[in-house]
């Protein structure tokens, strides 16, 4: 007894039910442009996505060093040389390749009634904002130890520090979109105040 | 382009694995320490005396241990119960033994405080949760009988080998009390013959390490996973369930859990106790138990819809849940094949680490790192092991985590052979075989009560 009324107050009412058959579609087109967005950025569009993340590291490093950026490249100028170099943002080193997780989750999310699509576009943003500034700093650095230090900075900037930055990147903005991805519940709250009751006669 | 995809995937399935077992594992601690224990060295932190007055804060406890033919542990789990979990009823499901386990259990009925409940073929022998629900029929016949509260009548499920700490029930009773949302409670396992083997090291580093975390850490969601030893519901959330709770998946005491989530009710972990169990010290026997845990936690996956389509299940809980189901599917099955394809790499030199033109300490860092990346999962278990174990010293506790390598192929057989098993729809199981504790004999049971059973 106590059984079946639970399981039959758990079962949507038919409106809600309606509500949520017709919303599916828009699910399905939400993750296959986002999927597809995705793509594009990784192949059709990578070069200017690149040459905008060169840009913006040239923003970034702007007040500390003299810089530039044309094409996916950015500029640095030694500081005990003037010699001037040219970092390259490459497939590999683009934050489009670190949000495939990010976006991996944010396709399944949109395909669940328990998500709100808003709050999952709003939480991939907020994590693909994270990725991207992270990344742009981690390429800064390098620019900017080549600034101060010269060649040797390259090695210890480009590969130990920005392995590890690379890393913690995806991990912290992979948490902080699955803590924004669950903060607007659409679940009904039970009190079990009423269960209780019921129980105990 | 096949490299590519390659890779995606298996970043995919890293990032996955790390979020989940190291997200849990540091939520596990922040948790444990608002339930006033730290999880370092969690076993010295529990108090060992019992105390006899021990206020289950109105609740009324019943403790179901299903036993068949188990004449080797039943005698000390009882007794065990008994002298530690004061006020606690014990109710023993004979499920068909042939053995001495009826008399053993029979010695005990003059205490007042452990009942037998016994099952005859054809319906004995048919599985843990069916032996459970009978079980349950005669817990809820006495719960009429003493007119107790339905909503404060906890049910917990020992196995036959299980050894609760001292007042287990006394912290499962805290958050059952506090919180009447909660339906069901998990206390952590441990296992007890450990130091006697390697085999028996792994199983505890298993239990004790990051999954005991992980499970704390899943309270801060409700989502605690029910466990065939040392789990704790309310007698009204079984209730609601259905009148067999217990269904006669391999994994019955996961799939209790769920059941009790799509319902809404919270599931949360006890750091105020553990229970104890025998490792299985036969390689074989060992690969047949977790091939089945496999089997049974992989076919859970079925019950995805009805976690989808819940309303009262929130959705930070409905997120873990499925990550909890799908990680035999995402990330044991996939790993086993794609560290195979890293070591061939190696091996043949696909995958170096460049060190050309890098001067003599930048090799040994470069060296460092690879190594720290590469071995991090295991890294980070051993301290967890080491931080929460008192027995072993770092070194080992370190040794012993990489050695977690090799040892992670025992999981890959067992998954592989689950996977096999799901797919050839061979869904039966003998239980594991109990090794030789505490063995009370029949004889000396009978005279100590000072009454003659019938042998």
């Amino acid at each position: 007894m106590a059984g079946e009324r639970a399981r039959r107050s758990n079962r949507r009412p038919p409106d809600r039910a309606l509500a949520s058959v017709a919303s599916y579609p828009f699910r399905v087109v939400a993750c296959l442009l986002l999927v597809g967005g995705a793509g594009a950025a990784l192949t059709v569009c990578s070069v200017a996505y690149r040459g905008f993340e060169a840009r913006l590291v040239s923003l970034l490093i702007g007040p500390l060093t003299e810089t530039g950026h044309s094409g996916t490249a950015f500029r640095v100028v030694g500081d005990a040389d003037d010699q001037a170099i040219w970092f390259t943002v490459t497939p590999e080193c683009t934050s489009a390749l670190l949000i495939v997780p990010l976006v991996a989750f944010a396709a399944w999310a949109l395909l669940q009634h328990k998500f709100a699509i808003g709050v999952v576009l709003i939480a991939l943003a907020a994590g693909f904002g994270i990725v991207l500034l992270l990344n742009t700093a981690r390429m800064g650095l390098v620019g900017l130890g080549w600034h101060q230090f010269g060649g040797v900075s390259y090695w210890t900037t480009h590969s130990l520090i920005g392995t590890v930055i690379s890393l913690c990147t995806v991990f912290v903005a992979l948490v902080i979109q699955l803590r924004l991805s669950v903060w607007r519940d659409r679940a009904v709250r039970r009190t079990f105040d009423d269960v209780c009751e019921v129980a105990d006669g | 382009m096949a490299d590519v995809v390659f890779s995606i995937v298996t970043t995919l399935i890293i990032v996955f694995g790390i979020t989940y077992m190291i997200g849990f594992s540091v939520v596990g601690i922040v948790q444990s320490r608002k339930q006033g224990v730290r999880m370092s060295k969690q076993e010295l932190q529990i108090d060992d005396v019992v105390d006899d007055d021990a206020d289950l804060l109105g609740l009324a406890f019943y403790v179901l241990i299903p036993a068949m033919n188990e004449e080797r542990v039943i005698g000390g789990t009882i007794q065990a119960v008994l002298d530690g979990q004061p006020g606690v009823t014990v109710v023993v499901v004979d499920d068909g033994s042939d053995d001495r386990t009826p008399l053993i259990v029979d010695s005990f009925a003059g205490t007042g405080r452990v009942l037998r409940h016994t099952r005859v073929k054809p319906e004995a022998q048919r599985g843990k949760g069916q032996a459970l629900n009978d079980a349950l029929r005669m817990v809820r016949a006495d719960v009429e009988r003493r007119r107790l509260r339905r909503s404060r009548v906890i049910i917990g499920v020992l196995d036959a080998d299980g050894r609760m700490t001292a007042n287990a029930t006394t912290a499962v009773a805290r958050h059952f009390a506090a919180d009447r949302s909660i339906g069901g409670v998990q206390l952590g396992v441990r296992i007890r013959n450990h130091a006697d083997s390697l085999t028996l090291m792994f199983q505890d580093m298993s239990f004790w390490g990051i999954c005991a975390l992980m499970q704390i850490g899943r309270t801060a969601v409700g989502s605690t996973a029910m466990g065939g030893n040392g789990q704790f519901t309310r007698l009204s959330a079984l209730d609601e369930v259905g009148d067999q709770p217990w269904s006669d998946s391999l994994t019955e005491d996961l799939d209790l859990g769920l059941s009790l989530s799509i319902l809404g009710w919270r599931s949360v972990g006890a750091a105020g106790g553990y229970v104890t169990q025998q490792g299985v010290n036969s390689f074989r026997r060992l690969v047949r138990q977790h091939t089945r845990w496999f089997q049974g936690h992989m076919m859970c996956i079925a019950r995805f819809p009805e976690l989808a389509r819940s309303r009262y299940l929130p959705t930070a809980r409905f997120l873990e849940l499925t990550s909890y189901l799908l990680v035999p599917w995402v990330l044991v099955l996939p790993w086993s094949i794609i560290q195979q394809y890293i070591l061939f790499q190696l091996a043949t030199g696909g995958l170096d680490v460049r060190t050309e033109g890098l001067a003599a300490w930048q090799r040994v860092v470069m060296w460092l790192l690879w190594y720290v990346v590469s071995f991090a999962p295991q890294l980070y278990w051993g301290v967890v092991y080491f931080r929460r174990t008192s027995t072993y010293s770092f070194g080992r506790a370190m040794l012993m985590a990489h050695l977690m390598l090799p040892w992670s192929y025992f999981g890959f057989i067992c998954v592989w052979r689950a996977l096999f098993r799901i797919v050839l729809h061979r869904n039966g199981w003998a239980k594991t075989t109990r090794e030789v504790e505490d063995d009370i004999e029949v004889a000396e049971a009978i005279e100590v009560e000072g009454r003659q059973y019938a042998s």
